[in-house]
């Protein structure tokens, strides 16, 4: 038994007399009516007689009740939604905690200005950055850095803020020698010194005393060996401080 | 709540959505006519449903992502039909037995003997 097109529209009507205004509904009620009156004539039961009867099921009241519990629970946050909501927050928070644990940790390395000051004070003169004729080994060779040639116990100092991250007492090569990491681009090498002030991990400022001038490692005389690297590359330290002219 | 002469409401609420859940995982796709009908025809009477706790439920469940639904058109009216999505079927799976062991518990505590002393 199914209902006819002008029986449905009047089923329709009963609907929208009772006022709802929440369309998903509505159309679900239509059809549920619908059904328990077909039920009905398929019992024998004429049209509006199984209208009257159901109509004592759906009424004005019960219907605003059905739609404002419905919209109240589609509205009240889902379990699931909770959850998700608190997800969100846990990665927002982690987030935070984990920029704010980066920039702590920049902290420890600051971003500086490339290593601009002198790393010694006083000295005699200078070897420059370039091939030149070892001075030990007697072959011509590229000088990775400058030589300030100084009285043995000159302090040397950081020529930028940083961290050591490398400190290696040898008796060849550079001998005794300091590595300070100013930033993700630059750090700056201290060679030859009789000694070391600082140790891997310490914190320096620009301008504090590191180590002092000595000879030890492949040296003739007592001098600061120095370089500056570049990502990862020896360049002319020359480029970032001013040599004294004499 | 659902129209019932023989079990109380504290009883009955909470377990709305465990019969609709388990309805839809039994006969795959319903609506809602049909689930009040499925719910007096299984309680041979004594469980009737009202409209009024049954759709507010569906939608619910629907938002919350256990149903999904399609409409097809019947005669001159749409008739809409509720479907288990994967998570509603895990759902409907836990609920059930949920209220398995719980039945079987409260079974065992209240079939308390006499002591004998």
């Amino acid at each position: 038994m199914e209902l006819t097109e002008s029986q449905t529209a009047l089923i329709a009507e009963k609907i929208n007399e009772a006022g709802l205004k929440y369309y998903p509904l509505k159309e679900e009620l239509l059809d549920h009516l619908c059904s328990a009156t077909e039920e009905k004539m398929t019992e024998g039961v004429s049209f509006p007689e199984a209208l009257e009867t159901l109509s004592e099921l759906f009424k004005e009241d019960e219907m605003k009740v059905m739609e404002k519990e419905t919209l109240s629970l589609l509205n009240s946050k889902s379990e699931f939604m909770k959850k998700l909501s608190l997800l969100t927050l846990l990665v927002v928070l982690l987030t935070f905690t984990v920029t704010w644990a980066t920039k702590s940790s920049e902290k420890a390395i600051p971003p500086t200005d490339p290593p601009s000051i002198l790393p010694i004070a006083e000295y005699f003169s200078t070897s420059p950055f370039g091939k030149r004729m070892h001075p030990v080994h007697k072959v011509e060779r590229m000088h990775t850095g400058i030589d300030f040639r100084a009285s043995m116990g000159t302090p040397v100092l950081a020529t930028s803020d940083g961290k050591i991250v490398k400190v290696q007492r040898i008796r060849t090569g550079y001998g005794n020698k300091i590595v300070i990491e100013h930033d993700s681009i630059y750090k700056s090498l201290y060679g030859h010194l009789s000694q070391v002030n600082v140790e891997v991990g310490q914190i320096v400022k620009k301008g504090d005393i590191i180590g002092e001038v000595g000879s030890s490692g492949a040296a003739t005389a007592p001098h600061l060996h120095y370089e500056v690297i570049e990502n990862g590359r020896k360049v002319n330290p020359e480029g970032f401080i001013s040599l004294r002219t004499e | 709540m659902y129209l019932c002469i023989m079990y109380s409401k504290e009883l009955l609420k909470g377990t709305l959505k465990t019969i609709v859940l388990q309805l839809l995982s039994d006969n795959g796709r319903m609506y809602g006519y049909e689930i009040t009908q499925r719910v007096k025809e299984l309680s041979e009477g004594e469980l009737k449903l009202t409209e009024g706790a049954l759709y507010p439920t569906l939608h619910k469940l629907e938002a919350d992502g256990f149903l999904s639904t399609e409409k097809v058109k019947v005669g001159g009216r749409m008739r809409k039909y509720y479907r288990l999505t994967p998570v509603g079927r895990t759902d409907a799976f836990r609920k059930t037995n949920e209220f398995r062991s719980f039945t079987a518990m409260m079974e065992k505590v209240l079939n308390i003997k006499p002591r004998l002393t």
